[in-house]
């Protein structure tokens, strides 16, 4: 009785306030998508990865999910026999949302833009780009192998040109893909329909993304089944979701990794020893099976074996040794010392890692690994922090150790997070202060390459430096887990999260 | 009359006043605060892809390289244009973000303290009633248990109950009147619990006094006698309850927002302080210092009207 | 009935109190034993890293209670003397000291939280000053309120007439006489501080892991709450007897 009234009540409230939906009609079904990412703004740069995986706006090239790189608003592309100019054609006949034709002055107007914040493209060394009729030209300053991967960066994004406001900034999401916006409410929702390209329409018509944070609550929402498919899940909410009827947990483990960067300008870290004695005394095995319940997800290397190019199987595998970190510690000149902590000229072997508490597991990973360095007699403090803490030390000088989610596939290519992350003397989210004369020749040399037997074998030395160097102590890579409810047949994973790939799914009946 | 119009200017000049002291407060203490704000900045806006490029256009975005002075005139002049800037994140005008988390904030929070005087207030005063009774030791009990249980456990189980398993309602997330039914009862039974047990006090003390009493012996009913002479003493803590807990609910509930995914004030203003949009929280603040006051003032005229001795004070004890 | 209250706090009492010595180490692990419901070898069970919940628990009311009696300590300390100055002093003494807490009350309670454990860098302190600072002007109100009452008697009057020392004679005459129900009201605000540390651990602001605290003991553990209701229920039944059993004792007391 009270509940109706009061079911009554706010429903009357909302209905003045125009907050209530209108039922959709059975072949109007909504797919719900639910991911952690707001959509806190509309530029490319900040948000693009939204409208792309939507399928709202594309990039110039895409990534199918085999890592084949194929045209998406190009037909596809062609290198000259100087190796820097590069012809992209426009795909033919491809329209924006708002009905106007692509040009090529649509791609360039992404490029500049994408260049212009910053980051990923910015790296190219480009020396101009025009259009030839329908054909992007881009030429670079010297060659660039991996362009093609670096041009399905979403701040490069392809956005017609009433997408821009008046103040020239991008006010709507106008792309060329298969959905087109209908709705953005704040940065909780975005809804789409689907946008007649001429062909097949997609079986799923009508999609709204719901921004939330929380990852509980994301779990929550799949349990109730409000949720149709939902991105990045709490390793402990899979077993409840799998053992309901709702939904049920896809994974795979993707081109992304659980790291420890360290300060390898540190007396302490600058020791090898020291760092391969944590690289031993860390228990990956035990942290993906208790925390992350996900065991394939414990790193052996730092890339994963669905990077089949980087994935290096000759490497020997991590694996805990403590008896050997014990060894290496003691030849390194660290002596038992007061509290159970190891000493070395009166100083302890202790440090602070800086632990990003918005991915939930990250924490009690590094509760676990506190627990496990302990036993070598390293004292390890924790603190955890927004996502800035650890950027933030590495730029005022204090940071010691992290512990952070790092993806290396940005592009399709791990070089475009190898380049800035290992060839610095400072970085933003990996190691600082480790300064490796040969891997910071490789990596341009494998940059400027195309011989693709060159290229194997840069990548295999790169991967063995890394390796044995230990500049960023790898943990565990990613497990990508959707859930996916049973209202909807089984979805296609894009390990290379570029695009939910929608117009691919289907109802289940 | 006059005397009636002297203290409402004098209560807004208060107001005006220590919406100054609070954006004064909130400025310094934004400028104060630890850390690289471009870092912060850039970090929110691009989130582990935040690269050196990304940092320095936060800092040419937020201006945060010039004297605060200047940083702090610029905004001032803003505000008496009437004009609340740009967030740094979102890049859109400040209002445009505030205004329809406002909006969702004032639906759950006036929801739910609707709610909990409808329950909380006919609870307390069937109990206060008969002190000592069945109904009074049952909703002791009951009152006490809920203002135990914190918010945030209260939700879950909630949503534990009836999204999950029963499967009745939306675990989180909005769109429809059901999103918000959880939350609200949420929020409501946190309210209805304390409210109940001051209503009871209330009741239990007003029926005891002499009024009452008197209006007994005159031959009125129990329950006349209360209404005629009952209700004006108990009305004032219940209404002062009401009135603190509303501009608590207003402030407070970003636990609730952040469990059921509710965009409302509170999120914002943790995300903007978090992310170092400066614009955005001075804007929410300023926009809690005006709730406040309202809520403070529209209290004190309930309160002289209830109880004509009380004139409008200057000074709300 | 009148034992109720205690009843409800003795369980947080006694693991407080005893509940670190005999339950040593609140972080070790056993990674192979992670989730175990409760039995011989861990009264309460484990939780989702193995670590003992009942060795959690027992250094987590340690922390909570601890900070929160502190918050309440200096937010009340502070507050009552500002209040007794400011009804003492009047004019505008009184009225600073009331505008003071009017300006803190009309700052959100969290964004005062956030900003000073901002200012301080973070961790145990700032959650302390934080959660302090947000009380203070309810202390400072009340007290004044209370105060003001009482410095109208005629024998404080006649203490200020003969010209007595001022602090001895609102220290030795008047706070006592304020204090019963001051004393009430800071039981409700140790209780109020408990579930704001309890939120804000919930939040995750404030205390660093693996620092056990209750509301950061039931965030971390909601996840396992289906295959492990112990790791939840366990911090819960204790936060919420704890505060109950405060709520009552204010109660019995007024």
């Amino acid at each position: 009785m009270f509940r109706r009234s009061f079911t009554f009540l706010v429903g009357a409230a909302l209905a003045g306030a125009g907050l209530t939906a209108a039922p959709a009609s059975a072949d109007e079904r909504v797919l719900n998508v639910v991911a952690p990412w707001q959509v806190t703004s509309l530029d490319p740069a900040d948000t693009g990865y939204i409208a792309a995986r939507m399928g709202i706006a594309e990039t110039i090239i895409g990534v199918e999910p085999d890592g084949k790189l194929v045209g998406l608003v190009a037909s596809g592309w062609t290198l000259d026999d100087d190796r820097l100019t590069w012809r992209f054609p426009v795909r033919a006949g491809l329209r924006f949302h708002d009905g106007t034709p692509v040009t090529p002055a649509d791609m360039i107007a992404a490029i500049e833009r994408a260049r212009a914040s910053g980051e990923t493209l910015a790296a190219v060394p480009i020396a101009s780009i025009s259009a030839e009729g329908s054909t992007m030209v881009l030429k670079t300053t010297t060659p660039f192998a991996p362009l093609p991967a670096f041009l399905t960066d979403y701040a490069a994004i392809v956005l017609a040109p009433s997408a821009r406001g008046a103040d020239g900034k991008i006010a709507a999401w106008i792309g060329t893909g298969p959905y087109r916006v209908t709705a953005i409410d704040g940065d909780r929702s975005v809804d789409v329909a689907a946008f007649d390209r001429g062909g097949a329409m997609p079986a799923v018509r009508r999609a709204r993304y719901h921004a939330v944070p929380q990852g509980e609550t994301r779990a929550s929402m799949v349990e109730a089944g409000d949720a149709d498919v939902a991105y990045t899940l709490l390793p402990a909410a899979v077993p409840r979701i799998n053992a309901g009827s709702r939904a049920k947990v896809q994974s795979i483990t993707i081109p992304r990794a659980r790291v420890m960067p360290l300060n390898v300008g540190l007396p302490i870290f600058a020791d090898l020893r020291v760092r391969q004695a944590i690289n031993l005394g860390i228990d990956r095995a035990g942290i993906a099976a208790a925390v992350l319940r996900h065991p394939p997800s414990a790193a052996t290397q730092l890339l994963p074996p669905i990077l089949a190019d980087w994935h290096n199987p000759a490497l020997p595998p991590y694996a805990r040794d403590v008896a050997r970190a014990r060894t290496l510690l003691a030849e390194a000149g660290w002596k038992p010392g007061e509290g159970g902590v190891l000493h070395k000229d009166g100083a302890p072997l202790r440090f602070t890692i800086l632990v990003l508490a918005n991915r939930p597991e990250l924490p009690p990973m590094a509760a676990a690994m506190q627990a496990q360095l302990r036993e070598l007699g390293i004292d390890m403090q924790i603190r955890t922090g927004p996502g800035s803490i650890v950027p933030q030390a590495q730029r005022d000088g204090t940071f010691q150790a992290g512990l952070v989610g790092r993806t290396y596939v940005n592009v399709p290519d791990p070089i475009a997070t190898i380049l800035p992350d290992f060839t610095r003397d400072k970085t933003v989210w990996a190691q600082s202060g480790w300064i490796n004369a040969e891997i910071r020749a490789l990596v341009p040399e494998y940059i400027a390459s195309f011989d693709d037997a060159r290229r194997a074998a840069l990548r295999k030395r790169i991967t063995e430096i890394l390796h044995a160097e230990l500049p960023v102590i790898p943990v565990s890579w990613f497990e990508h887990t959707v859930a996916v409810s049973t209202r909807v047949k089984p979805v296609p994973i894009d390990p290379y999260e570029q695009r939910y790939l929608i117009d691919r799914m289907a109802w289940a009946n | 009359m006059g005397q009636l119009i002297g203290a409402l200017a004098a209560r807004l000049a208060q107001l005006v006043a220590m919406l100054l002291a609070v954006v004064l407060l909130c400025f310094a203490a934004m400028q104060a605060l630890p850390g690289d704000k471009a870092v912060q900045l850039a970090v929110a806006r691009h989130g582990e892809r935040a690269g050196e490029d990304g940092i320095a256009r936060a800092s040419r975005d937020g201006g945060f390289d010039r004297p605060v002075a200047a940083q702090f005139a610029d905004w001032a002049g803003q505000v008496l244009r009437l004009d609340l800037g740009h967030s740094l994140v979102s890049r859109r005008p400040v209002v445009d973000e505030l205004w329809p988390r406002l909006r969702v904030t004032l639906i759950a929070g006036g929801l739910s303290v609707l709610l909990g005087v409808l329950v909380g207030v006919p609870l307390g005063a069937w109990a206060g009633l008969r002190p000592g009774g069945v109904v009074d030791g049952a909703v002791a009990v009951a009152a006490a248990l809920f203002s135990a249980v914190p918010a945030f456990l209260l939700g879950l189980l909630l949503v534990m109950l009836f999204a999950i398993r029963l499967g009745w309602l939306p675990a989180a997330g909005g769109g429809t009147a059901l999103h918000w039914v959880l939350p609200i009862c949420t929020l409501a039974v946190g309210f209805a619990a304390p409210l109940a047990r001051v209503t009871r006090q209330a009741v239990v003390e007003a029926w005891g006094a002499f009024p009452v009493t008197f209006g007994r012996l005159k031959g009125l009913s129990p329950v006349r006698a209360g209404l005629r002479h009952g209700v004006r003493n108990a009305a004032i803590p219940v209404v002062m309850l009401t009135g603190l807990r509303f501009a608590a609910v207003i402030e407070g509930f970003a636990v609730i927002e952040t469990l059921f995914n509710l965009p409302g004030l509170g999120d914002l203003l943790v995300r903007a302080l978090v992310s170092r949009d400066i614009p955005t929280v001075q804007a929410a603040a300023l926009l809690f210092g005006l709730l406040y006051g309202v809520v403070g003032l529209v209290l004190d005229a309930a309160c002289a009207a209830i109880d004509p001795r009380r004139r409008l004070r200057v000074h709300p004890a | 009935m009148r034992g109720l209250p205690l009843l409800l706090l003795a369980p947080a009492l006694l693991l407080g109190l005893l509940g670190p010595g005999f339950a040593p180490d609140p972080l070790r692990q056993e990674l192979m034993a992670t989730l175990s419901p409760p039995s011989g070898d861990w009264l309460l069970g484990t939780d989702e890293l193995g670590r003992s919940v009942l060795a959690r628990l027992a250094h987590a009311t340690r922390v909570s209670a601890g900070l929160a009696l502190l918050c309440v300590a200096i937010a009340w300390g502070g507050g009552t003397l500002l209040g007794i100055v400011a009804a003492w002093r009047g004019g505008w003494s009184e009225a600073l000291v009331l505008r003071a807490a009017d300006t803190l009350m009309a700052l959100p309670g969290l964004l005062l939280t956030l900003i000073v454990a901002g200012l301080l860098g973070g961790g145990m302190v700032a959650l302390v000053a934080g959660v302090a600072v947000a009380q203070l002007p309810v202390a400072m109100r009340m007290s004044r309120a209370l105060a003001a009452g009482v410095v109208a008697r005629p024998f404080v009057q006649a203490g200020r007439l003969a010209g007595l020392p001022v602090p001895g004679l609102l220290l030795r005459d008047v706070l006592p006489l304020l204090l019963p129900q001051l004393a009430t009201q800071a039981a409700l605000s140790v209780a109020q501080a408990v579930l704001s540390i309890a939120a804000l651990g919930f939040l995750g602001i404030g205390i660093h892991p693996p620092t056990p605290e209750w509301g950061m003991m039931i965030a971390e553990s909601v996840p396992y709450m289906a295959e492990a209701p112990w790791t939840v229920l366990a911090p819960a039944a204790l936060l919420v007897a704890s505060v109950l059993g405060l709520v009552l004792l204010a109660e019995a007391a007024s």
